[in-house]
């Protein structure tokens, strides 16, 4: 038994108590498995809890942590995004297509974790293989806000961003392919990271969009994003996309704020703009003025376009990628006729209505004639996106920006308007077309007591400056949390 | 442009997707209001024509990095992974997958 208030931990104080053998990784991992067991019957942040494989993975990391091993995320408890590969562990993408789906080896980030001798407590939902920004797109249960049962957590990584702000774990992982981690977190008020394209492998990440698929890092601070980081970046043999993002032994907090040039986008000020958003942004513009940064007035004017060729790529590549799922070799299978009726019967009955809705729009952008026209119109937008900020990243250090433009929405507020859902992702789209580094952390509150987030977006590698930054600021402007009130 | 129910389902065909009662109707109106949204691209390609935009990154938005082609990822991957991902087959002869006959 312990003697200690083991809540809201950061991944840096767990590390610490950890070191200092005030808490062993088994008492930390029950912890978080007794809360998942008590408490998340009401959130439904998870789709599996493992607590006798959790329980034996804290068991190996209390013995290397016994014989003096370094820290890192040893003995660290953490939750993954049911779209990421875990070996002998059910992944499912919340999908009825993978409902028994077992993995022969784990996805690049979780082996490394593993290594590292993080302990896995189990499996987050998400919006069906990723479609979504707000978890209702599961096949199997709708997560909801923590903050607000009434409410999505935002998505598609509503799980694990719902699962951070619960304190169900230290920290969790995600995907982002057009704003997944981001927009849950800002919806929980968490930190939510996405890493610059290509920082973090994408090996036994369930694809959807390859061109802008990422995984990334839910968590309490952003130095914790940035210790997580250190664990699962760098080359790996299994994606050709994956790179070495160079990463510094601890984040120097000393920021030298006079030489930093903060870009002010006015495109990202967008009419429906929830006041309380805006304020929020605003207290952070000053913030950083006061310290002596510069504040720079810049256009990104391709911003508004960034959901149209989102939708337009990522449904294109998306429907390539969901093709290998007819329910033959693996996955969810119905009996029919013959050969065309079987893989008929599979995907129409496997896949749920956001998929179905995202494959068929993917089928007419790349089939011939007017279809096609999007497409390569798409593309070259895309250009155009990235051309901006890389403009613009010749004046400017990082971009100040909303992460969403109203905070959480009720459940069932959008399932009948895909478009609307769509548009939520309208100040996240542009950093992932781009392949930049993004991260939305915890800035204040709106009048319903719901958590509200601001992003910052940085040029291509600058990752560690982002968090770092980030970091910063997260430090010196406090946003006190807020009690949850299902606990009491 | 509109998306009508005999285009759903000659798309549900080539997307290999069986469509329940009343979907083909849902999903036209649902991807007409997107395609909708989707034709303000033909206003950001005006705008890039008139204002004569250049693409002066030549390359595609995110493949900037080296790609090593001496990986060769059937050699690297582990061969206990490669055993366990043929034990899922549903039948195995030698290192032939049998697939299960259609009903």
């Amino acid at each position: 038994m312990i003697n200690m208030k083991l809540d809201r931990l950061t991944l840096l104080a767990a590390r610490q108590l950890l070191q200092d053998r005030k808490v062993t990784s088994r008492q930390l991992t029950e912890y978080y498995l007794n809360r998942l067991e008590k408490y998340d019957g009401q959130l439904n942040s998870c789709l599996m809890v493992d607590r006798v494989g959790a329980l034996r993975q804290a068991d190996q990391a209390d013995q290397r942590i016994a014989l003096g091993e370094s820290m890192g995320v040893l003995g660290i408890p953490y939750l993954a995004k049911d779209n990421l590969l875990t070996k002998g562990v059910k992944t499912t993408a919340a999908s009825k297509m993978l409902v028994d789906y077992v993995a022969p080896y784990d996805a690049t980030v979780i082996s490394r974790l593993n290594q590292a001798g993080a302990v896995l407590l189990g499996k987050t939902n998400l919006d069906e293989f990723a479609h979504g920004a707000s978890t209702e797109n599961s096949a199997f249960t709708i997560t909801k806000n923590p903050y607000d049962l009434t409410r999505v957590p935002g998505g598609s990584s509503g799980g694990s961003a719902a699962a951070v702000a619960a304190d169900f774990c230290v920290f969790a992982l995600g995907s982002d392919t057009g704003g997944s981690v981001r927009h849950p977190a800002s919806l929980c008020g968490v930190v939510g990271y996405k890493p610059s394209y290509g920082a973090v492998s994408r090996h036994g990440l369930i694809a959807m969009t390859s061109s802008t698929d990422v995984v990334g890092v839910l968590a309490k601070t952003a130095a914790d994003a940035a210790a997580v980081l250190q664990v699962i970046a760098g080359e790996d043999n299994f994606d050709a996309t994956a790179k070495t993002v160079l990463a510094p032994a601890d984040l120097d907090l000393q920021i030298n704020w006079s030489a930093l040039k903060i870009g002010w986008p006015e495109e990202y000020l967008i009419a429906d703009l929830n006041q309380a958003v805006l304020a929020s942004l605003i207290k952070v513009k000053n913030f950083l003025q006061e310290r002596g940064a510069q504040i720079v007035p810049i256009s990104l004017p391709s911003t508004k376009y960034g959901v149209a060729v989102y939708h337009v790529i990522t449904s294109a590549e998306l429907s390539s990628n969901l093709a290998r799922f007819d329910g033959l070799r693996y996955g969810y299978r119905q009996a029919a006729e013959n050969l065309a009726e079987t893989y008929l019967a599979n995907r129409g009955s496997g896949f749920g209505s956001e998929p179905k809705r995202r494959i068929m729009l993917g089928t007419y952008v790349l089939s011939a004639g007017q279809g096609h026209s999007y497409y390569n119109q798409a593309q070259q937008v895309r250009r155009w996106i990235r051309s901006d900020f890389n403009q613009a990243f010749q004046a400017i250090d990082f971009v100040l920006a909303p992460t969403v433009p109203q905070p959480a929405f009720q459940i069932g507020q959008k399932v009948d308007s895909p478009l609307s859902l769509y548009l939520e992702d309208i100040l996240l789209t542009p950093a992932s077309l781009a392949g930049l580094p993004a991260i939305s952390w915890p800035t204040g509150w709106s009048s319903e007591g719901l958590p509200i987030g601001s992003q910052l977006i940085g040029p291509v590698g600058h990752d560690y400056d982002l968090l770092t930054l980030t970091q910063a600021i997260q430090a010196a402007l406090v946003c006190p949390g807020r009690p949850l009130t299902w606990e009491q | 442009m509109k998306l009508d129910i005999k285009a759903i389902e000659h798309l549900a065909v080539l997307a290999k997707l069986s469509l329940a009662t009343g979907e083909a109707e849902i999903y036209g109106r649902q991807l007409t209001d997107i395609l909708g949204h989707l034709d303000h691209l033909d206003e950001a390609s005006d705008f890039i024509e008139k204002q004569q935009l250049v693409d002066q990154l030549n390359d595609c938005p995110t493949t900037t990095m080296a790609v090593d082609l001496s990986v060769d990822e059937v050699i690297a991957w582990p061969k206990s992974e490669v055993a366990d991902s043929l034990a899922m087959a549903d039948s195995q002869l030698g290192q032939e997958i049998i697939m299960p006959r259609i009903k």
